[in-house]
């Protein structure tokens, strides 16, 4: 599942909707979880940053965050 | 300001965070107004802290005398900001100069009416503690900066604290959106103002940030900025 809006929100954002993203900024040795300016920087900004391939790093997260409940799925008793 | 003017700023304050509206409309009864034009202060150093103050909207710039005679910038209060406080608490004379660097529109209780609103409502007097507390723990990081760090770290850490405070995203980065010279950031990171316009320069010609004459400072490359601040 892709998420193309990740690219255009802050890091602090993402990470602060989904937490379990923080580990895929840990892997590829990025300083954003606690750095003061990741409320100000895009994902994509901060791809930039890092030399790194903006929709690597986006799929990467993508992939990351864990998938929404299923509200429309019905228990037949 | 009429009342529910008045409580609107009040709501947003950390130093009423927790108090019900009829509370904030008591704090917000018994206060004076004052506004300040850009260039007025507010009070002087080394006067009576008579009264203790809320900055509804507009900037300061906290300036402190050294008894060397030379000026150092403690902080910028912006919007919701305590000033004066400490001292009215402590029964000292204001350690520093508020100067109004835009318009103000501030709030003012007397020394008595300030402890009085603190044990009517305690939340009051906690936040007080919280805020006190954050403001420490800010100048012992620069404290512990002019001590241990270069002085374009201390440059840079002091531009990312301030773009933490007030920083607002603009098309070329991070703009920090008051007038800060080069001679208040030398006052604030214990330099001259000689090599804060030389570590400027070099920043802009590399593109790390920008500020013609009569702009606001943008930071264009937050990353970089950073960089530098943590020496990575």
């Amino acid at each position: 599942m892709t998420r193309p809006e990740l690219l255009s929100m802050t890091v602090d954002d993402v990470m602060a909707r989904w937490p379990e993203t923080v580990p895929v900024f840990h892997r590829r040795r990025m300083a954003c979880p606690g750095c003061v300016m990741a409320p100000f920087m895009t994902v994509a900004e901060a791809a930039r940053s890092y030399g790194q391939p903006a929709d690597e790093l986006a799929a990467d997260l993508a992939r990351a965050i864990s998938p929404e409940p299923d509200y429309s799925a019905r228990r037949v008793p | 300001m009429d009342i529910p003017a008045r409580v609107s700023v009040l709501e947003r304050v950390p130093l009423f965070k927790g108090l019900r509206l009829d509370e904030l409309e008591a704090v917000a009864r018994e206060a004076h107004e004052r506004k300040l034009e850009k260039g007025e202060v507010l009070f002087r150093q080394g006067e009576d802290a008579a009264h203790s103050y809320v900055l509804g909207w507009g900037r300061l710039r906290l300036d402190q005398n050294t008894p060397d005679g030379q000026n150092v910038v403690l902080r910028f209060m912006g919007p919701g900001d305590m000033v004066g406080t400490v001292a009215v608490l402590r029964r000292i004379p204001f350690p520093a100069t508020p100067l109004a660097i835009e318009d103000c529109v501030i709030l003012a209780w007397s020394a008595g009416r300030t402890a009085e609103l603190m044990t009517r409502y305690p939340a009051i007097a906690l936040n007080a503690v919280a805020v006190v507390g954050g403001r420490v723990e800010e100048l012992q990081a620069r404290l512990s900066e002019i001590a241990t760090q270069r002085v374009e770290r201390r440059i840079a850490s002091t531009l990312l604290r301030m773009a933490r405070q007030s920083g607002r995203r603009v098309e070329g980065g991070v703009e920090i959106p008051f007038a800060i010279s080069r001679n208040d950031l030398a006052e604030m990171t214990a330099t001259t103002l000689h090599t804060v316009s030389r570590t400027l320069a070099a920043w802009e010609h590399e593109g790390i940030v920008s500020g013609k004459r009569g702009t606001y400072l943008t930071i264009a490359q937050p990353h970089r900025l950073v960089e530098i601040a943590e020496q990575a």
